[in-house]
């Protein structure tokens, strides 16, 4: 069993477009500093769920939740939590580099000026730099400061967006495919970034590649027509998974 | 006929086992009667034919490799693969031990037959039937019959130890047929690591197809299927 401490959880989550129940009773801990990966064909949910964990599907016309959320035994859902220290606390990286069209220097610094993390320049300059090391990418943009954001490769953009993320100090990554569109190089620095960061966050993978997720995450969850067929260790899943569905998908029988 | 590219590769290594199980089946088979009948031209082509064997083990590695690398398996598929290489190691080292067998039964030929023979070929017959039930084991990925297999190798332990006491009994009071025993031990040896390697087979069978780990077992009877 786990004996680690649950930084998040679903319980019986079941969220509405419409008439349309996109995922149903769906219930996962979440284990501090641990990655979960979040598997399953197109379709099956798993964006709508990591997109419940810290409210974006607020944003969304006509959707509807009920069940609950935790982030450190707190309702996440409740009328006390404010969506914009949540969504500071639980940070999201998207598929797709969407760096700001500003410098690579005011991308990370933009939210922590907003949160008022970092008051003097010499701070705000220290919490980029930090910020930038995290995310593996100082190395690289260390002397351009400056330049556009748009300007870095993909790799390196979607490094940023990492980056950005990190400055605000949260406590649980989202990240939703973040490799999907880079390539094999770009795509190992962002799984090495993972491994690095799980010391400091817990983190929660969205992927359609059954290796990244074997190769990055502690934890698998596999989702199908918006329910949680199963999860466990990853390395219990993808050797010996308990249900049928599972081990059809994930050797490639279905799906 | 398999519905990809994929199953085809599974089925291509399926089907190089099946080949050695055959081919070990046929050669241990051979030994066994050339040993009963003093048959040295068919002694002669067990020796000659465990090239194929060989062979066919270099050919279940190579396949192997070939799929972990460009496909990634995973769950039952990746158990059956890397399962399959360890049987084709453990098939490869059953055709050495029917060569063991030919090239000892070439020397005792030489000479008249021991009494102690009628002993070391019941435990022939008992080697040989856990190898072919391991056989089926695989064929029809049936557990239970694998563990069946399993828990009959002390079986055959126990009756390599009465074998090697009595031909030791033998040698103190009879120094005359020292050197037929000695050949008569490695003989009962080469079938008693028969049983252990059936039993790895049997092993690597449960472990395909349940994905549990039961080598080096003390208590086969824990597990039940």
């Amino acid at each position: 069993m786990n004996d680690a401490q649950v930084k998040m959880a679903t319980r019986e989550l079941n969220v509405y477009y419409g008439e349309h129940r996109a995922l149903q009773d769906v219930s996962i801990p979440f284990y501090a500093h641990q990655v979960t990966a979040l598997i399953g064909p197109s379709g099956c949910g798993k964006s709508t769920y990591i997109r419940c964990l810290n409210r974006m599907n607020d944003l969304v016309p006509n959707s509807r939740i009920e069940g609950e959320v935790y982030l450190d035994r707190e309702e996440i859902y409740s009328t006390s939590m404010d969506a914009v220290e949540l969504r500071r606390r639980v940070g999201m990286v998207f598929q797709k580099p969407n760096p700001f069209p500003k410098s690579v220097y005011e991308n990370v610094a933009y939210a922590p000026r907003i949160h008022g993390l970092a008051r003097k320049g010499t701070e705000m300059d220290q919490l980029v730099e930090t910020s930038l090391r995290k995310a593996g990418l100082w190395e690289e943009v260390g002397d351009r400061l400056s330049l556009p954001a748009t300007s870095l490769s993909g790799g390196q953009q979607q490094r940023l967006c990492i980056a950005r993320a990190l400055a605000v100090e949260p406590e649980v990554l989202l990240m939703d495919e973040p490799a999907s569109a880079l390539d094999p190089i770009a795509t190992q620095k962002i799984e090495d970034l993972i491994y690095e960061l799980k010391s400091r966050l817990t983190i929660i993978i969205v992927t359609h590649n059954m290796q990244q997720a074997s190769r990055v995450s502690d934890r698998t969850a596999f989702f199908y027509m918006g329910e949680v067929v199963e999860v466990d260790d990853t390395q219990t899943l993808f050797t010996r998974p308990s249900k049928k569905q599972t081990e059809e998908y994930i050797t490639g029988r279905f799906g | 006929m398999p519905e990809t590219h994929f199953e085809q590769e599974l089925e291509k290594l399926e089907v190089t086992i099946m080949r050695m199980f055959t081919l070990t089946e046929r050669s241990l088979n051979k030994a066994i009667i050339a040993m009963g009948e003093r048959d040295d031209d068919r002694a002669q082509e067990v020796i000659e034919e465990d090239e194929q064997l060989n062979n066919l083990e270099v050919e279940v590695d190579d396949i192997t490799l070939h799929i972990l690398a460009l496909w990634q398996p995973v769950a039952k598929d990746l158990r059956f693969i890397t399962g399959c290489s360890r049987i084709a190691t453990n098939l490869e080292r059953i055709g050495d031990q029917a060569t063991n067998i030919c090239e000892r039964v070439l020397m005792l030929n030489q000479k008249p037959k021991l009494d102690l023979m009628n002993s070391v070929e019941a435990l022939a017959e008992k080697a040989l039937t856990m190898f072919r039930n391991v056989i089926g084991a695989f064929s029809d990925q049936d557990s239970e019959a694998a563990m069946q297999v399993c828990r009959t190798d002390s079986d055959v332990d126990d009756m390599n130890i009465r074998i090697m006491r009595k031909l030791i009994d033998f040698m103190i009071t009879e120094n005359v047929i020292v050197e037929r025993a000695v050949h008569c031990i490695i003989i009962a040896n080469a079938l008693e690591r028969v049983g252990d390697l059936s039993t790895n087979i049997g092993e690597d069978v449960v472990f395909i197809s349940r994905g549990i780990n039961v080598k080096h077992c003390d208590n086969y009877d824990r597990f039940s299927f």
